[in-house]
This record gives C-alpha cells, structure tokens and sequence, in this order.
C-alpha cells in the first residue's frame, strides 16, 4: 500500500529502474521460451496481415467454444458458490452426457450421417435428465456425507468419483448397440454406433444445414468477396443460441425465483437460511441437478458441434472449463460467461496463429497468471476470497 | 470412532484372509507361500499385548494359512487347466507348496504375535522392523521360480533354469516388488505434501517424469548423439553416472516444485489442487513436443517474421534482408535444433547403474530388487527423520490447524513450500530409479492416473504415517501388477470353458471378453478407493498417532 501510495518523484533511481525494467523483462521472458510453444508475434501479426478472413473465422469457433465451456463452467462456479467444493466430477457427468446425447441422436438418425435439427434439440431432453440425475445422485451419495469435513477429503472423494465415472464411460464405449428397424426385411438388425474400441472416439451424425442443402454452410463473405470463405454452420447457431438462452434462463432463476432465492441464500450463510426454514440439503442437492443438467446441454452442444467424443474428452474440456469459472470469479455467472469467453477465444486463436500443440499449455499458463496476479477473478468480490 | 480398535482387529484379520485366499485363488503355485506369509503377518501385526494373544494369532494364521492352501490347492487342480491361463511349468503344479504355506503362515503369525507382546516399544518396532527386513530380503528367493533367483548368484547352477520356468513368466512377484518400491518412494514423497501438510498435490507425475527424463538425458547416448556432451566425460566413461544423475534428478525434480509452488502455495488449499492437476497435464505435453527447440533472440525474430513470411514474395525478403540476416539465435542453431526429448519415440536406452565392476542388466531382477530396497529404506528412514525434525513438526501443526500454527510462529508459505520441494524431490529420485530400471521413458508413462495411483496409496494405507503408506503402496501395486492379470487370465479361462455361445459367436464371445477384462476395471478400483476411504476412514487403514490420539 505504501509503496502505491508514493509519488514518483520519491522513488530512487534503482526503484524507478526496477519499476520500469521488472515487466520489460517478463515480456522477453516470456517471449523467449515461448517462442518454443508457437508465440512468435511477427509471424502472428503477418498472417493476420495476409489473410484477415481467418481471425473473423477463428472468432466465430471461439464464440461457439465459448458458448460450450460457458456451460459447463457455470456448473462448476454454482455448486463452488454454494458449497464451496470443486466438483471433481462434473467433467465426467459432462462426458456421459455427450455419450447419452450420442445414443440418442444415434437412434434417431438410424444410421444416416446427417440429421434434422430438431433431432439435436430433442438430445437436450434425455442428456440433461440423465446428467441431472447423475449429478445429484454424486451429491447425495459422495459429498453430501462429507460436507462437514476438511475440504481436502470432499476434494478426494470427488477425484475418486470422476475416475470411476471415467471408467464406467469407457465401457459404455463398448456397449452401443442400437435397434435398426428394418422395415423391408423382416426383423430387428443391431447398429453398432459406438466403434469398435472402447475408448475410441465415437462420431456424432451431423446436423442438416438452414439452408442450401445439406452440408453447405453459410458463406456471407460471398457477397463481397468471391474469394473469401467463411463458414457459419447449423451447428454454430445452435451452440451459441443455446447457450445464450441457458445463461439468461438460469440469472432469470436464480434472480427471481423462490428456489433461487433460497439457493443465493444459502451460499450467503447457510446457517441462517436454515433458520428461516430453508431445507439446506434439498436446495444444494438442486445446485447439483442444475449444474449437472447444465453439463448434459454443454454435452449435447459439444457433440453438435465437434462431432465425436471419447471417455477422455472430460478432463480437457474441465480444466477448460474450471480455468474459465476462475477466471471470471467463482461464484458468479457472469463472470463465468466472460471467463468462457475469453478461453474461448484463446484455444481457438491458439489452434490457428500460436500451435495447437501447446493449447492446453497457454491455457493452463492463463489459469496459473489469473491465480497468481487476481485470485478473485475478473468479476469476483473480495468477499469470496476465503484463504 | 471409539470402538475403532476393537472393530480394526477383526476386520484386518478378516480383510487378511479373504484378501489372501482370493491372490492365492487366481496365483496358486509357490505363490501360496508368499500369500500365506502375509496373511500371517498381518494377523500377527493385530496381535493385543496380553497372554494367550500368541495362540490366538497362531490359531488365526493355521486358519488363513489353511484357507490360503486350499486355495492354492484349486488353482493347481482346476484353475490350471482352464485355457488361457499361464500353462506354468510342470515344477509348478505340486502341491508341496501348500504345505510349506500352512507351517510357515501359521509361524509368522505366531512369531510376529510375539514379536508384538515384547514390552518395551521401541524394542517391538525394531522386532518388527527386523523381521520385515528379513522377509524383504529372503523374498526373491521364494518367489514364482526360486532356481532361478539362485542362479543369478551362481549359486545352483547344477540345476537347469530354463527347465523350472519359462521365460516370460519368471519372477513375477520380484518384477511387481521393484515396480511397487518405485511407487512406494513417490508414495512417502506424496505423503510429506498430503499427509504432513495437508496439501492436494494432483500433479505428482510430473515430478517423476522430470526425474526420468532428467536420468534419460544425462545417463543415455541421447545428448551425447546431439553433440551436445562428450562420449567420453568422465561419468559416462567410468559408468558411474547413475549415481551423479539420481541427485540431478532429485533436484531438477524440487527446482520445478519450487518454480510451481513459489507462486501458487499462498493461495487456497483446492486451487493448488487444480493448478497440479494442470502441471500434471502440461509435462508430458512438453515431453511429447521438445523434439526441436530452437530459440532465437525475440526482438530480431519479431522484425524478421513481420518482414518475410515464409511464403510471401522474394523482394519483400531482399527490402528486408538485413533482419533476416541478423536474426539471433541464441539455442539449438542447427539444421533440426535440438532433439531434447525425442518426441513421442522416447529415449532408450538409459544405462544401467554399474558398481565396483559389476552393471545391472535388464531381466535380472534381484540386483534391482535389492538397490530398490536400499533406496526405499533410505528414503524412509530420511523422511522418518524429516518428519520428527522442527519443520516435521511445523507441518502437522499446519494441516491441524493454520491460523493456531501461524500464531505460533510457523511461516506457512515458507513451509509450506518446503513440504511441496521436498515431496517434488522424492517422485524425482523414483522417477531417476525407474527411468533406469525399465530402460526407456516415453511421455505416454506419465500419464495423469498415476499420480492418482500414488494418491490412492497414501489415502489407503493412511496419509501420514509411513508405514501405511508403505502398506498401500504395497496392495495397491500387487492388485494393480499381479492380481487384476490374473483374474483376467481366469475369467477369460471361465468364459471359453463354460460359454458356448462364445463358439458359435465368436464376435460375442470376444466382446465379452473384453467387456470382462479386469485390467480395465482398474481406475474404477481405485476411484472406488479413494471415495470408500474417505466417506468409511479418511485417516485411512494405519492410522498416523496423531490421528489416533484424535480418535
């Protein structure tokens, strides 16, 4: 403080030389070795010189990203906002999801490699039950016990549920046979949807363009410029329409409804609530539904948009998701959104400019940056930082 | 919580003698031995200090041991026969064995019963430390194939060893005990930063891999290929580089656990966590692409590249030649820069450790066996020592009660970076031993379920107390390395026997085999463990002192 607090013309010339040289070195440091992991600016910048299409592309996949991890984040910021417990096992609720969403389009596409829309939209419903049910059912049997103890051992049983979700998904990798109804033959043949391998990665039938046909994307830069091509595809304005409708659904519930109510008063002081009869268990059980149906949608838009999952895909999309909700400030929606956002753009422009190698690399330095420098977040109150 | 000791008794017994029947069930062979000494230490470890406890435990261990026989006894009458199950060699299928296993789990038991009702404490631990010892060192020797462990002393070489064993088969328990040692060791290491301090460490594989690349490097023809060391430095030239690197390892290992911790230990206990858990993910990222790093100085590659991208016209590359000319490289100028971690082909082969003449060679175990042995009870007794010492102290004070802890004086950031340096530098040292124990490291060993492997160890046996961490470290790797196999092997052996839609299906049949394969149930085994244990005993089965005065 007092430091801040001191004019410049105070400082000594060692200070004032500190002061200026301390960042001048980290920038070079860090653009020293990170050249290893792909961040050299003056090739950046001349790419986007020479080719200026490929950023405004690389910011739709960004946004659609964003729109994705959003979701998922906004579970993992609720259920710390309340309970202030990492749900260890929220990425793996989320990698069931994509499997349920799979099978379900799976049944409804009969085998056909694209599907109507209205078939992805109707993969919302039996993925957010399942991934609702599922997650309450980890609050109930995991932490709910747990919720008085050290916080080390919640965050130890939550590990040990992921890895045994994380199994469970690899096996349901090789099951996967659905009824195909043949209706010239006679009888019930079986499809086999979820490949060969257990653990490889299963492809999701793709969604049927707005228009033009099947397959074509939109291209808008036609119109101006022949040359340039940029896609919109079905699947973006899925993702992103969804995910704007989940965040403004879920404020509007939070905000005004009578669960919701309880919920904000519950994280506030989970004492008092109860004393003004408030049922604790039932409404931080709820938390856990929401954010695990709020992972079965991000799982539905993940499958839509990238068009394959595995069992491994949770624990990438969850540090990306986490490092999201601590970016933005844990506890808060907004900021959840923002954070999204922010990593968002960050892998997708990584991916294209930096090297998609080291994307994971970048984003978890982010994590790390964020922690160190503002542990509360963009938009987190000093008030949630507990020590 | 406050008849626990009294519960604890009958459950390891019993825990004792159903888990034993069922390694001697799926092992069967001179395994039974090894199964029914356990079951009759453990029964013996239960033993109460008063009269008649010694014939309880003996009358116990008779009852385990017997157990054990018997089903050491199906395995060689049925199981065997089974396809698909390792056809061991005829020296196998005997049934003294079991006999051998009947006396001697029923004397252990008795013996460390006794060992248990000596008075004084500190003579009973060292009692039981001794005998322990004993048995670490005797095991080889009665391991799945005792010849041949004989004859890598040249001691009864009369008897043939490829008669008594096959090749692949040999040794098993001597091959999974030096695993488990290495395991082990990151284990103690894990339980300085968990159990003494309290803090979540999710990323502890990344220390070892540090240690093993950091070994690859230096006590391997890799660097000395790239020019970048002499063939003929004196380390390598005299074979002694192992005993140099090992500490290289340990240090590069606490100087990155420093670089991590120094900026994330101030902040709050679950976010470490994360910030692991991402370290964790980062390194072998790193392994797979260090293939060619090249560093050039930033400022005049900056003006290079925004001069002449690769591709572009040449007249924009003659406007700005200079740049080019003039850009700085500082690291790995040449042709394909420098080659650090091979990619994901892995470097291989790291040399062996030599002493006084004799080089450790890759298939005979005992040797390894033993320097493993030598390095867990150092590091042991090192962090034994550690852990009664001023800072020792100042962690557990930390992890029971922080603001109590730092009232007291306890600078908590300084130690608990200590605790984060010093648990980093033992996954390093196993991670030297185990980079020159299997001869090769590629980043795909470094996945992220070992550090939750070595977690589970630690949680189980319980978190800090070494001794339980050993016990862990002990039943998880056996289960992981020899048991899941072998009930694969059994289960696979059940379905072709009895399953008769396998033969006029054969897809079924192989699906369901796959579908029953037990080494794939392994991360749910030990997720399962960790959340049992925490919700059941999150002291865990051994209890440390202080855990137990608490209770």
């Amino acid at each position: 403080m007092e430091k801040a607090l001191s004019k410049p013309s105070d400082l000594s010339f060692f200070q004032r030389f500190r002061r200026i040289f301390t960042p001048i070195a980290i920038v070079y440091l860090v653009l020293l070795f990170g050249q290893q992991a792909g961040l050299e600016p003056g090739r950046i910048i001349r790419e986007i010189i020479d080719n200026p299409v490929i950023i405004i592309q690389q910011v739709i996949t960004g946004l659609a990203n964003a729109a994705i991890i959003t979701i998922i984040a906004m579970g993992y910021t609720m259920v710390y906002g309340i309970v202030e417990n990492i749900n260890f096992a929220h990425s793996s609720v989320f990698m069931h999801g994509t499997f349920v969403a799979l099978l379900t389009m799976s049944i409804f596409a009969q085998g056909a490699t694209v599907v109507p829309l209205w078939v992805a939209l109707f993969a919302f419903i039996p993925a957010m039950l399942y991934c609702g049910l599922l997650n309450g059912l980890v609050e109930r049997y995991v932490y709910r016990s747990l919720r008085k103890s050290a916080r080390i051992v919640a965050l130890i049983a939550g590990l040990g549920t992921d890895f045994m979700l994380q199994n469970i998904g690899l096996k349901i990798g090789d099951l996967g046979l659905i009824p195909n109804i043949d209706r010239t033959a006679t009888g019930v043949k079986f499809l086999r949807i979820l490949g060969l391998q257990s653990a490889s990665p299963k492809s999701f039938p793709a969604v049927q363009e707005f228009f033009a046909g099947p397959g074509v994307p939109i291209n808008l830069l036609e119109l101006i410029d022949k040359n340039a091509t940029l896609r919109i595809t079905a699947a973006d304005v899925m993702v992103i329409a969804t995910a704007l409708i989940a965040v403004f659904t879920l404020n509007w519930f939070v905000r005004n409804t009578r669960s919701g109510k309880a919920m904000r008063a519950v994280a506030q002081n989970p004492a008092a609530a109860a004393m003004m009869g408030i049922d604790v268990d039932r409404i931080i059980n709820l938390t856990y539904i929401i954010g695990g149906a709020l992972a079965g949608a991000a799982a539905v838009m993940f499958g839509v948009y990238n068009g394959t999952t595995s069992s491994q895909i949770g624990s990438t999309t969850g540090l990306n998701s986490f490092t999201a909700a601590v970016l933005g400030g844990v506890g808060n929606l907004q900021g959840a959104a923002l954070g999204a956002i922010f990593i968002g753009l960050l892998s997708s422009i990584s991916d294209q400019f930096i090297s998609s190698r080291w994307t994971t690399a970048w984003v978890f330095l982010t994590l790390v940056l964020v922690m160190i420098f503002k542990p509360t977040g963009l938009l987190g109150s000093e008030g949630g930082e507990k020590a | 919580m406050i008849n626990a000791k009294k519960t604890l008794l009958h459950n390891t017994e019993a825990i004792a003698i159903v888990g034993m029947g069922v390694v001697a069930l799926v092992t069967g062979g001179y395994n039974t031995i090894i199964c029914a000494v356990l079951a009759g230490f453990l029964i013996g470890l239960t033993a109460e200090r008063k009269t008649g406890s010694i014939a309880r435990a003996a009358v116990v261990g008779l009852i385990a041991s017997v157990i054990t026989a018997i089903c050491g006894y199906i395995y060689n009458t049925y199981v065997i026969k089974l396809p698909e199950v390792d056809n061991q060699a005829p020296d196998q299928i005997v049934n003294y064995p079991l006999f051998v296993a009947v006396v001697v789990g029923t004397l252990v038991a008795a013996l460390v019963a006794a060992i248990q009702n000596i008075p004084v404490e500190k003579r009973r631990k060292q009692g039981i430390m001794i005998f322990m010892l004993a048995c670490a060192l005797l095991f080889p020797f009665f391991d799945q194939c005792p010849t041949l462990a004989w004859n890598q002393f040249g001691i009864g070489s009369a008897i043939d060893p490829t008669v008594g064993c096959t090749t692949q088969k040999t040794l098993i328990w001597v091959n999974a005990a030096i695993v488990t040692i290495i395991f082990a060791i990151q284990a103690m290491g894990l339980n300085i930063v968990a159990g003494y301090a309290g803090l979540l460490d999710l990323g502890y594989v990344a220390f070892f891999a540090i240690g093993a690349y950091t070994i690859g490097l230096l006590n391997s023809n890799h660097l000395v290929d790239q020019g970048v060391m002499s063939a003929d430095n004196i380390f390598l030239k005299y074979k002694i580089m192992f005993w140099i690197a090992i500490w290289v390892c340990a240090a590069m290992a606490a100087f990155f656990g420093l670089m991590l911790g120094a900026p994330t230990l101030p902040l709050r206990g679950d976010y470490l966590a994360i910030v692991t858990l991402g370290f964790g993910e980062i390194i072998p990222v790193a392994a797979k692409n260090l293939e060619v790093v090249r560093i050039f100085e930033p400022i005049s590659l900056f003006l290079r590249q925004l001069a002449a991208p690769v591709g572009q016209s040449l007249d924009r590359i003659d406007a700005y030649g200079f740049f080019i000319k003039n850009t700085l490289c500082i690291f790995g100028c040449g042709p394909a820069g420098l080659n650090v971690t091979n990619g994901t082909k892995g470097i291989s082969p790291i040399f062996a450790p030599s002493i006084a003449g004799y080089t450790f060679k890759v298939g005979e175990y005992v040797p390894w066996y033993l320097l493993a042995l030598l390095i867990m009870a150092v590091s042991a007794f090192f962090i034994w020592r550690i852990r009664d010492s001023r800072i020792g102290r100042a962690w557990v004070s930390m992890r029971e009660d922080e603001l109590a802890a730092n009232a007291m004086g306890v600078d908590l950031v300084r130690t608990k970076l200590l605790a984060f340096i010093i648990g980093a530098m033992f996954s390093g040292f196993a991670g030297g031993f185990y980079g020159s124990y299997v001869s090769f490291i590629e980043p795909g060993s470094f996945a992220f379920d070992i550090s939750v492997i070595v977690l589970a160890m630690v949680i189980l046996g319980g978190s800090g107390n070494i001794v339980g961490v050993l016990v862990g470290a002990f039943l998880i790797k056996i289960v992981d390395l020899v048991v899941l196999e072998k009930i694969k092997q059994l289960l696979n052996g059940l379905i072709q026997h009895f399953l008769i839609v396998g033969a006029d299906n054969p897809g079924l049949g192989a699906f369901i085999q796959r579908f029953l394969d037990a080494t794939s149930f392994k991360v749910l085994i030990l997720g399962l463990i960790l959340v049992v244990m925490m919700k059941v005993r999150p002291e865990g089965l051994i209890p440390a002192a202080t855990a137990k005065r608490q209770a």
